[in-house]
């Protein structure tokens, strides 16, 4: 067995020891906090904002649970980070599996592309809202703070989403930096 | 016999300490035996890391003539630290536990918890004394 079907079988055995909660009821307590945002922000920008700083915040508490169920290691590069997110932590915490796609190790970056999205079902946007929200904007924040907690700095962008009629979601991942917080022994 | 145990976080403050049936009390300076245990922590780590024949290697427990001394890190740098006496076996799944069971049901999902602020959730030490109390190393 292969590295990858290794992750998608852990990816099985954790999702099924996870507590779940209805799915729907999920989507539709997001579609209300998304709904609620547009109603109190000012701009289309400071939602897409906001919905990427409480996945952030989200994230750095996520990882916790993540590394503890799952018990994987430390990742050898940016490569087996992105098989490790889409194959168990989507399926952990999501249900379900993405695929990583143009990976590209030069520029230290990849896509997830996720032709399933829990968060978009039932969701059709009004024509003044498709150019500039970005409405699963929360799972950016989750993946950026998540990443910052096991020392990589990354960027997070929706560079496709259904709802503005593309085919699957598609979120791009690019790492920024390694954070060292090792201080060197007889430095303090 | 279960002495102590400490939680530093990432930014190795000290965010959790818990005793039992430790006869010698904790030295008035509290913070610097902290800080000390940090310093060790590190210097360890970094040795065992510098001298390991292999690939990697972590460090787990040390014992003295007196207490050995249980190391969990997570990856997210969280600390995890279980003073007992030097013959109990090595403690490294239960703080691996502490950390599963415990650490992240009640506290990282603990909405009152702000991240790197001391642990003063009163049903996370219930638990954890219980946890401590149940082993048969206790």
């Amino acid at each position: 067995m292969n590295r990858n079907q290794n992750l998608q079988k852990l990816g099985e055995q954790a999702y099924n020891k996870i507590e779940k909660i209805n799915g729907e009821l999920f989507t539709l307590t997001y579609g209300a906090i998304v709904c609620q945002l547009i109603k109190e922000l000012d701009s289309l920008d400071e939602v897409n904002n906001q919905l990427d700083k409480m996945g952030y915040n989200i994230g750095l508490r996520l990882i916790d649970e993540f590394l503890a169920r799952s018990n994987l290691g430390r990742c050898r590069d940016i490569k087996e980070t992105a098989e490790v997110i889409t194959k168990v932590g989507f399926k952990m915490f999501f249900g379900v599996t993405a695929n990583v796609a143009n990976f590209n190790p030069k520029k230290q970056s990849f896509l997830i592309q996720l032709e399933d999205n829990p968060l978009i079902d039932f969701v059709e946007l009004p024509p003044q809202y498709k150019d500039k929200l970005s409405y699963s904007n929360l799972l950016c924040g989750v993946i950026r703070g998540a990443l910052e907690m096991v020392q990589m700095k990354v960027v997070c962008t929706i560079k496709k989403c259904p709802l503005k009629g593309d085919e699957i979601t598609e979120i791009k991942v690019k790492l920024i930096e390694i954070l060292t917080t090792e201080i060197p022994v007889g430095d303090e | 016999m279960i002495y102590a145990l400490y939680i530093f976080d990432r930014n190795d403050k000290c965010i959790f300490y818990r005793e039992w049936e430790r006869s010698k009390s904790r030295p008035d300076n509290v913070k610097e035996e902290e800080q000390l245990m940090v310093g060790l922590l590190k210097a360890l780590k970094s040795f065992v890391s510098k001298t390991t024949p292999t690939e990697s290697a972590v460090f787990d427990n040390y014992a003295t003539s007196t207490y050995k001394l249980h190391y969990f890190e997570s990856g997210t740098g969280i600390k995890f630290v279980l003073i007992s006496d030097p013959k109990t076996a090595s403690l490294g799944q239960e703080l691996r536990e502490i950390y599963r069971d415990y650490y992240v049901e009640y506290i990282s999902k603990n909405p009152l918890y702000k991240l790197g602020s001391p642990i003063n959730c009163a049903s996370f030490t219930v638990a954890i004394d219980k946890f401590i109390k149940g082993l048969t190393s206790f």
